[in-house]
């Protein structure tokens, strides 16, 4: 009996897909494992203003938005926030430093959202 | 018998294909991603996140109809639906949208069960007065706050459903839907999630929470509880809960601080000011949330008549927080709620 069952060219096909799996699910990890990547995402009304990656910020970023309402936001390594705001509650300021996965501050005035990406592992939704 | 060299072959290759499939989608097979999304309505944020077939189309449509009820109901719309029944107050009926009847209704329905003391929507024409949230606030006179009790009374409201009409009884008197809209419009977007075939969703109406089944995954929907003096975002602790409602009123969302006092936006309809009962915040968990954002009110009773109030009600859990930052749970939650303070600056209190 004929042991080889599979010839050269079958093996480098085996080889290849070996690889393209184990790619694929390197790939998954990283997809599920947004927590290293702090990755900041300001939008205003839906529409995307910027995105930052904290994690490789040197020098602190100011971002001033001037949409009716003026605004500067801060990014520094690791962290950010609405630093200062026109809006008259000021609730977008007194929500401080976003720091981790899934944090969000809101200014509901100048409709501006501040979110770190990813999920919160404690909680699924705030009630306030 | 023996399998020949071409039998393993075509065995094996699509053994191979079928795998790699498998390992690319990984564990999400059944747990596709949710459509998430975020609007501003109510003059507020909303949040949703819908999974399933149909979650597209479910979570557009709530949008849709979250702005239809926002235009008929705020009263920045001259055109709308309040404004015109508050425009007549004390002239007779006028004929509003099916809608609005509904909600007045089961504003009603809402204030009886505590004869008005917690829960009135005609107590606009007091919110006006103290205008808090607004970019003036200020503390009216005594005098002035007497006369406008007077006005409060949502018995005044009067509704005929066979013709689509409502009146307000005398002049000068006006309702407020501030305090019932979200928890109404939160039932309306479950209502919409199941005919669309949806069975695992969330809407979060700015703080008012929604949710329709468990997670994807089968386990309950976390609630994180708000710490009252905490950052936004910072939790005292978190609810498990599978198709219920989580409303939260307190004392930190809108208020003003006149003289060192802290007014805030949510008003006692019987003393004509601010709720000062010794309560931060009560958080309400219950299967109707429409209903649920009426009871949370009981914020302005106090602890001990809250408690007797949701008790009485009998279909609702609760989460009471003192000024002096104490946690109070009723029987039936103790079991989903956890307790959890990063501050360590607050006492959960479990018999009770």
């Amino acid at each position: 009996m004929n042991t080889r069952i599979f010839k050269i060219g079958d093996k480098i096909l085996i080889v290849s897909i070996a690889i393209i799996v184990v790619i694929l699910m390197l790939l998954k990890t990283v997809e599920v494992n947004p927590d290293k990547q702090l990755t900041a995402v300001i939008k205003q009304n839906g529409n995307l203003i910027k995105q930052i990656n904290l994690n490789d910020l040197k020098n602190p970023e100011y971002i001033h938005l001037n949409d009716g309402i003026n605004q500067v936001i801060l990014a520094e390594k690791g962290r950010i926030r609405f630093l200062e705001s026109d809006c008259p509650n000021q609730t977008c300021v007194k929500t401080g430093w976003l720091t981790k996965s899934g944090d969000k501050a809101v200014c509901i005035p100048s409709k501006v959202v501040i979110t770190i990406a990813g999920y919160n592992k404690q909680v699924d939704i705030f009630s306030y | 018998m023996e399998y020949g060299e071409q039998d393993m072959k075509k065995l094996f290759y699509p053994l191979l294909i079928l795998s790699l499939l498998v390992f690319s989608t990984g564990c999400n097979i059944g747990q596709s991603k949710p459509v998430q999304s975020e609007d501003f309505a109510l003059g507020t944020i909303i949040n949703q996140e819908v999974y399933g077939a149909n979650a597209k189309k479910a979570s557009d449509e709530v949008a849709v109809k979250i702005k239809e009820l926002d235009e008929l109901w705020t009263i920045n719309n001259q055109g709308g639906d309040i404004n015109k029944l508050n425009n007549n107050a004390g002239q007779g009926y006028v004929e509003l949208n099916p809608e609005t009847i509904s909600i007045l209704k089961d504003a009603r329905k809402i204030a009886d069960l505590s004869g008005g003391v917690a829960f009135d929507i005609t107590v606009a024409p007091l919110v006006k007065a103290w205008g808090i949230g607004t970019d003036n606030p200020q503390v009216p006179a005594e005098d002035v706050l007497k006369k406008l009790v007077t006005l409060v009374n949502y018995q005044d409201v009067l509704v005929d459903e066979a013709t689509n009409s409502a009146s307000l009884l005398k002049t000068g008197q006006m309702v407020d839907l501030g305090g019932i809209a979200k928890g109404y419009i939160g039932d309306m977007a479950i209502e919409i999630y199941k005919k669309n075939g949806i069975t695992s969703a969330f809407a979060n109406l700015g703080g008012n929470v929604v949710v329709l089944g468990n997670k994807p995954d089968g386990s309950a929907w976390k609630v994180g509880i708000q710490n009252p003096r905490g950052q936004n975002g910072e939790i005292v602790g978190v609810v498990s809960v599978a198709d219920k409602a989580v409303v939260t009123s307190g004392d930190y969302q809108r208020y003003f601080i006149k003289d060192g006092k802290r007014y805030c936006h949510i008003i006692n309809p019987q003393t004509g000011y601010p709720a000062d009962s010794g309560l931060m915040s009560v958080t309400i968990i219950a299967s109707s949330s429409t209903e649920a954002d009426g009871m949370s009110k009981a914020f302005v009773l106090g602890l001990e008549k809250g408690m007797e109030l949701v008790k009485r009600y009998g279909k609702a859990e609760a989460i009471f927080i003192t000024n002096d930052k104490k946690i109070y749970v009723t029987p039936g939650l103790q079991g989903e709620f956890q307790f959890e303070d990063a501050t360590n600056e607050y006492t959960y209190i479990q018999n009770r």
